[in-house]
């Protein structure tokens, strides 16, 4: 449970090496509500919260004598301009009796927001927040969280929601918990966030056994359990149990059929395959094109409520392994690594080293770092007289790579070029990269075709590749790029000196001001 | 008597276990001798032709009179086939969890817990008798042996077929 404390004193968030050691203990549905509020009222251009209720015209579920909610927490920086903030969902508490998941989507959630009122920011964390449009749906299931059922009520009686979702429907036996699709409220609610966004990926947080789990995992798959999204599934679970580190040890990665066994119709194979594979989902695969997400479950710990001395604190929330080390920041890094991952970006690590004025025949040197990304197949700086030297450039450097390693995580590598600029006038310059052609690998995927999850193909195709409008108010839109940049740095180049005030002597083009 | 085995086929690449399934039902013989006859199905892949309603028809045709009788003799079949279903190869039928299911051997006493799953429109109903549990990695994961049958009008028992079901209870 958060304490007020933390929405009084954000300056004191703990960032690495700013302990705090407050441990954590078990939410409830009203300390949920309660703490939820308090992060929307602190952080209001941060954050929309809202209820699937209000939202989209769900039903309240009563139990004792209170109409249970399910609350969604949207955070995105609309102050920083973007043509497309890449998406991700993350989901706790499916099942209302793993409890454990709902504090690390709580605690993802407040590190985040507090960081970015922090006077002294996590550089990376702020990152994220601008960079991104997180929809955080803590506690899926509160009629089961407050009864400690696993169950929620469905069309049927009591079904589990997480085979209540629309892939592979159970066609035959009678052996699935649930007949209906859709049929609880918190399959609904998934539901109504799918058919308005375009998640790059979603983590479903669960409890009862230790292992990040992908598709597929649905009986429909049972023969051959590679996806065609295989490659970028496990580039991305391995990055998030490595993040996570090896509390209780690290957690195992694969499918859920090789780990496990089949289930129909969960949420992890629903997000990833219901938008391109409709065929073999439900008719209202129809509403959701979208759903096209690397999905995970995330199984926390063995127990469902693991004893509170294993939850750990956040002292050193960011550090593997750290002085409170334990199941929560566990997975709120590993939900970190996700929401990181979901798009490339470029930054530079020199900026302001680099001069914005400079005389004809200079060298100049530009590092940049690329981010997002698991392998950087082409890097180099491009400049040109036109302001977008990403894609109009009159010359660039020699392209570097490094498609080994981690080149974009955590410590990126720092890439350097130098730059002479041989004539006079105003330069725009930028690193690009090209990313993550590894994702198409594919050994036999089932079925036989190209990559299908957005976050693959976001990287790997130019031009348009959905634009969803279901919400007036809020376009989701993915564009691929298969060459990303950064800011062009505008850079005054003269053929005379340059003095240290900035203004330049001799030349042909007497004397002019450059702005710093 | 032959081994029915359905399989989804989607994928370009088929796994090992596919030819080596198939040359052991050439070899194999019937399941089941005098005691009566069965099919199987591997685990978890898709039941032919069985008939099952949705959960709320099925608790609504629980209440039948018809059924408490059927599934007395469906039980009945079932634990007359007991020896020959002990004798099934059950890692053959497994799909996961194939280690630990290694050197298990089903008890000596039948115990099934049986449910209708649906009707045909001559009355014919369609059961299923969960048996015993059998190993897995892991805790959560609960497998069973399974016995699906068809109960005619009249207490005749047709169509039985074992295999395995698994439920993931994360």
């Amino acid at each position: 449970m958060m304490r007020a404390l933390r929405y009084l004193a954000p300056a004191l968030l703990l960032l690495p090496g700013a302990a705090s050691a407050t441990p954590f203990t078990f939410s409830t549905y009203d300390s949920m509500v309660a703490d939820l509020q308090a992060l929307a009222a602190a952080h209001p251009n941060l954050t929309d919260l809202y209820t699937a209720q209000d939202r989209f015209g769900l039903p309240t579920i009563p139990e004792g004598g209170d109409d249970l909610e399910t609350w969604i927490l949207r955070i995105a920086n609309e102050q920083m301009e973007s043509e497309s903030k890449a998406e991700i969902l993350l989901v706790g508490v499916q099942h209302g009796d793993e409890v454990v998941s709902l504090d690390v989507c709580l605690e993802i959630a407040r590190l985040l927001l507090e960081n970015h009122a922090s006077a002294t920011p996590n550089p990376w964390l702020k990152t994220l927040v601008d960079r991104r449009e997180i929809y955080i749906m803590p506690m899926a299931n509160p009629w089961g969280h407050r009864r400690g059922v696993r169950g929620s009520p469905g069309a049927e009686g009591t079904e589990d929601m997480n085979r209540d979702h629309l892939y592979d429907r159970c066609d035959g036996g009678g052996f699935c918990g649930d007949d209906e699709a859709l049929s609880t409220v918190g399959a609904q609610a998934i539901h109504e966030l799918a058919r308005r966004h375009n998640f790059r990926v979603m983590l479903d947080y669960h409890g009862g056994i230790e292992l990040i789990i992908h598709p597929w995992g649905s009986p429909l798959h049972f023969s051959d359990t590679e996806s065609p999204d295989d490659r970028g599934h496990d580039l991305l679970g391995q990055r998030m149990s490595d993040y996570g580190g090896n509390f209780n040890g690290a957690y195992p990665v694969g499918t859920s059929n090789d780990l496990l066994g089949p289930v129909n119709s969960p949420l992890d194979d629903t997000a990833y395959a219901t938008g391109w594979d409709p065929a073999n989902a439900a008719t209202e695969a129809a509403e959701v094109p979208g759903w096209r997400a690397l999905s995970y479950t995330v199984e926390i710990s063995n127990q469902k409520r693991p004893p509170v001395s294993t939850l750990g604190g956040d002292a050193d929330l960011l550090t593997p392994g750290g002085s409170e080390d334990g199941y929560v920041p566990k997975n709120v890094r590993i939900g970190l690594a996700a929401i990181d991952s979901i798009e490339p970006w470029i930054e530079w690590t020199n900026r302001d080293a680099i001069p914005t004025s400079v005389a004809v025949g200079d060298t100049i040197t530009l590092e940049w770092s690329v981010r997002g990304c698991f392998q950087v197949d082409e890097t180099r700086v491009r400049f040109g007289a036109a302001a977008n030297p990403l894609t109009t450039f009159d010359d660039q450097t020699a392209a570097q790579q490094q498609t080994t390693g981690d080149p974009c995580w955590l410590t990126p590598r720092v890439f350097t070029a130098d730059v002479t600029f041989q004539n006079a006038g105003q330069i725009f310059v930028t690193p690009v990269a090209q990313v993550d052609n590894t994702l198409l690998m594919q050994n036999s995927p089932d079925p036989n075709v190209a990559p299908a999850a957005w976050l693959a193909r976001s990287r790997t195709e130019n031009g348009l590749l959905i634009t969803n409008t279901v919400d007036p108010n809020e376009t989701s839109t993915i564009v691929g790029r298969t060459f990303w940049g950064a800011a062009p740095l505008e850079i005054s180049v003269g053929d005379g000196v340059i003095f240290a005030d900035g203004f330049e002597s001799g030349g042909t083009t007497a004397w002019t001001i450059t702005v710093p | 008597m032959f081994k029915m085995i359905e399989i989804k086929g989607r994928s370009a690449r088929r796994p090992l276990w596919l030819p080596a399934l198939f040359i052991t039902l050439l070899l194999s013989a019937p399941v089941a001798g005098a005691e009566g006859a069965f099919t199987t199905v591997p685990e978890m892949a898709p039941l032919p032709d069985v008939v099952a309603f949705k959960a709320v028809d099925r608790r609504q045709l629980a209440k039948d009179a018809s059924v408490a009788p059927a599934l007395e003799a469906a039980t009945r079949h079932a634990e007359s086939l007991w020896p020959a279903l002990r004798r099934l190869d059950l890692v053959e039928l497994s799909r996961w969890h194939i280690e630990p299911t290694k050197g298990f051997v089903l008890p000596e006493e039948p115990a099934f817990e049986a449910r209708v799953l649906g009707r045909e429109d001559d009355g014919s109903l369609h059961v299923d008798l969960k048996g015993p549990r059998l190993p897995a990695n892991f805790d959560i994961v609960h497998r069973h042996l399974h016995v699906i049958a068809v109960v005619r009008p009249g207490g005749a028992v047709e169509g039985v077929t074992a295999t395995i079901r698994l439920r993931i209870y994360e």
